[in-house]
């Protein structure tokens, strides 16, 4: 019966015409990368509002200059945190933050924490709500009211605070979990051994 | 997620700070880079078998194009997180064929009072075998279709079929068998002969 069903296909299949011309690959690339983007409807509006905010915080810590590094980029705010960690690491990382896009369903979150937690690159999760977020936000900025006064709570990302088992592993982390649905942005700092992160509390 | 070419880095340690990021990026762009090729590559290896099995579930080599386009779009917009991890050829059929059930499940919400089969309600009594396999099949509910063409066409294992059809491999089985009886009830005499 398997061999007689298999000839059938074959001759059934006897009529296919040449494949339409046009590259497959580059094409779902670039609907695939809409696709990504519906998904995630806000980041257009996300976007807009963070610019505002990089513009702002750069204006408001020039003229102070001997601030902690700050890094903003669209959709995240990455804190100070101590000064001895290099933020954002680029080949180890110590500590990673995986900033949630504003749109993640419950779902998708639940997935990630999951994937997270039981994957072995990680030694330990724990998340930051949009709250937390603006805590410390309004913490790092206490100087500053204009620009708390101009930020809300429902425009600060979520993150997961990761702490990978081996800082050598950074960017397989990074190839792993970044494009998962929900994730924004992955940024990784370098802190030395035994010292504190700022990340922890 | 484009936002890495724009982060912006203030603060006191402009120089080495800017540096350090420009690097990340330099590197992120790598991967994103190696990501796309094994992409491209994957599609190559995977369109004319993907597109076969679906032409075997559609009957129809236009549409099959178009699920095998929406399969492979599907894939790039999770490529980033199952590129390294899943099974890349269990996972696409598993994709195509949710592609196919959504597309009939469109099609007959669209045409309620058309029968499953349109074009030829009645076999003409002397076409081609393999003609009236491709007609029995359309009588089969869509996952019985879907279970035949992976065994007997993909000739992929029972726990195979079950993984991409999210089904337990019992299940694959009993439903295999109905299909088959099916088939070969409708195919009678001449398909034992062949």
């Amino acid at each position: 019966m398997d061999q007689n069903l298999r000839v059938l296909f074959e001759r059934a299949l006897g009529d296919e015409p040449m494949p339409p011309p046009g590259n497959l690959a580059q094409e779902a690339m670039v609907r695939g990368t809409a696709l990504r983007r519906r998904r995630g409807l806000l980041t257009g509006g996300a976007t807009g509002v963070v610019a505002v905010i990089a513009t702002m915080v750069a204006l408001s810590t020039a003229p102070t200059g001997g601030t902690a590094p700050l890094v903003v980029t669209p959709g995240a705010l990455i804190p100070p945190g101590s000064t001895i960690c290099a933020a954002p690491a680029h080949r180890e990382a110590t500590h990673v933050r995986v900033f949630l896009r504003l749109e993640i369903t419950d779902e998708q979150r639940l997935d990630l924490r999951g994937d997270l937690q039981s994957d072995p690159l990680v030694r330990s999760v724990t998340f930051e709500s949009r709250e937390q977020a603006y805590d410390r936000f309004r913490k790092m900025f206490k100087d500053d009211p204009d620009l708390i006064e101009a930020v809300t709570v429902d425009q600060l990302p979520e993150s997961f605070h990761v702490k990978l088992t081996n800082p050598a592993e950074y960017l397989t982390f990074v190839a792993k979990f970044d494009g998962t649905d929900g994730v924004d942005l992955i940024l990784g700092s370098m802190c030395p051994a035994g010292a504190r992160s700022g990340e922890d509390g | 997620m484009t936002s890495i070419g724009t982060a912006a880095s203030v603060g006191s340690s402009d120089g080495p700070q800017a540096g350090r990021l420009a690097r990340w990026g330099i590197v992120s762009r790598r991967v994103r880079a190696t990501r796309d090729e094994e992409f491209a590559a994957f599609v190559a290896a995977a369109a004319p078998r993907l597109r076969r099995t679906a032409y075997l579930m559609c009957r129809d080599w236009h549409l099959a194009q178009d699920l095998t386009q929406i399969t492979f779009t599907k894939m790039y917009a999770s490529w980033g997180r199952i590129w390294r991890t899943a099974n890349l050829e269990a996972y696409s059929r598993r994709v195509l064929m949710n592609a196919v059930f959504d597309q009939k499940q469109r099609r007959s919400d669209s045409e309620i009072v058309r029968a499953q089969l349109p074009e030829s309600p009645e076999p003409a009594p002397n076409t081609d075998l393999h003609v009236t396999l491709m007609t029995a099949l359309a009588t089969l509910p869509v996952r019985d279709q879907a279970i035949v063409v992976l065994r007997h066409w993909e000739d992929q294992s029972v726990d195979t079929v079950a993984e991409i059809l999210g089904v337990s491999a019992s299940v694959v089985k009993m439903q295999n068998t109905r299909a088959l009886s099916r088939i070969r009830a409708l195919l009678g005499e001449d398909f034992v002969r062949s």
